[in-house]
């Protein structure tokens, strides 16, 4: 199968299974590009999660578009970003066509049914950056807890984490390199 | 809203949004209401419908509202908006990382926005599974089940939320007939 397909295969596959959306993706995204295909390595993929932090967007379409162009250029970038979209938009209109209208009771059923499983999953979404920041040393570490606190009493931060996200980026450039 | 006008609508959320997710939906919310030509009702049921459906949250929600105001043309005008930020930035930025990554200061900086970003999930982390644990044994099985499932047996997640799923259906049933 060529390259192209089949970053159309992995990524409808993440499309289809990215509930709850945002950092709950992250574990999906792994299974697909690190553990089942080798494309990235753990440190890889520890570092397109850093990059789509401090980036606008959706983390599945941050990396969507990089794992693409990596493994097949441009084309590889836009095949994988449209294959991740068309899907789950595809299988929202086949369930709109057959429910015609979408009652509450059913979406917040839905939902409820997603809850346990999406929570599930964000804990699995702390790995990637744990692990990384565990083989960076003790100031890696000492900057994880310091994170803590802060996003506990600083509203700023609170609000706009990527804000703090860009400080860290800063501080490790300087004593993490 | 016009489809250019759609286009640029999800454009400027896209835009400016870091890390996608419940974010968005909070964003489109926000800039819809101040329009005012959907309702209030409607506009929660498509976010309700948006958060119950697979897919990025951006996607779903921007194909929602673009169909609502344009039918298919609408939702791909609405859709192109919402990813053409984030695509366009991260393919700028692809070469340079590739090329870029092993210089020990970018190294750095990946090190601490990863230091950082753990601080972020691990706070999200807390609230969320707080609450979630808190209603009950109900969810605490497929909780730890989709987690064992994808994270220590490298089941396809796919089966691994399903199966976390059919476990609550199954629970419901065996009570309801008690």
């Amino acid at each position: 199968m060529s390259m192209l397909l089949k970053l159309v295969s992995v990524f409808a596959q993440i499309g289809i299974c990215a509930f709850g959306g945002g950092l709950s993706t992250l574990p999906l995204i792994e299974y697909h590009v690190v553990t089942s295909t080798g494309w990235l390595t753990e440190e890889d993929f520890a570092q397109v999660l850093a990059v789509s932090q401090v980036t606008p967007g959706p983390i599945a379409i941050n990396a969507a578009t990089f794992v693409g162009f990596r493994q097949a250029g441009f084309w590889g970038s836009l095949a994988a970003t449209l294959s991740l979209c068309i899907a789950p938009i595809a299988l929202l209109c086949i369930v709109m066509l057959l429910l015609e209208t979408v009652s509450k009771e059913k979406s917040q059923k839905a939902k409820a049914l997603l809850r346990p499983v999406v929570s599930g999953l964000l804990v699995l979404s702390l790995i990637p950056p744990m692990k990384a920041t565990a083989g960076n040393g003790a100031p890696a570490i000492l900057l994880f807890f310091l994170g803590l606190v802060l996003l506990k009493f600083c509203r700023t931060f609170r609000e706009n984490p990527s804000l703090m996200l860009l400080l860290y980026g800063a501080i490790g450039a300087a004593v993490l390199s | 809203m016009s489809l250019l006008e759609l286009f640029f609508f999800f454009f400027r959320i896209s835009a400016v949004t870091f890390g996608g997710g419940i974010v968005i939906l909070g964003m489109v919310q926000l800039e819809a209401e101040k329009r005012g030509d959907i309702g209030r009702e409607e506009l929660v049921d498509m976010i309700s419908l948006a958060a119950s459906m697979p897919g990025p949250l951006a996607v779903s929600i921007s194909w929602l509202v673009g169909v609502r105001y344009r039918g298919f043309w609408g939702g791909v005008a609405a859709v192109l908006g919402a990813i053409l930020p984030p695509f366009i930035i991260i393919l700028l930025l692809s070469p340079l990382i590739l090329k870029y990554s092993s210089l020990p200061a970018v190294r750095g900086f990946f090190r601490g926005v990863l230091a950082g970003t753990g601080a972020i999930i691990a706070s999200v982390v807390f609230d969320n599974t707080k609450k979630t644990l808190s209603a009950g044994w109900f969810g605490f099985v497929p909780f730890i089940a989709v987690m064992a499932m994808i994270g220590v047996f490298h089941i396809h997640p796919f089966f691994a939320i399903l199966a976390s799923i059919a476990v609550q259906l199954a629970a419901e049933k065996t009570v309801i007939r008690k």
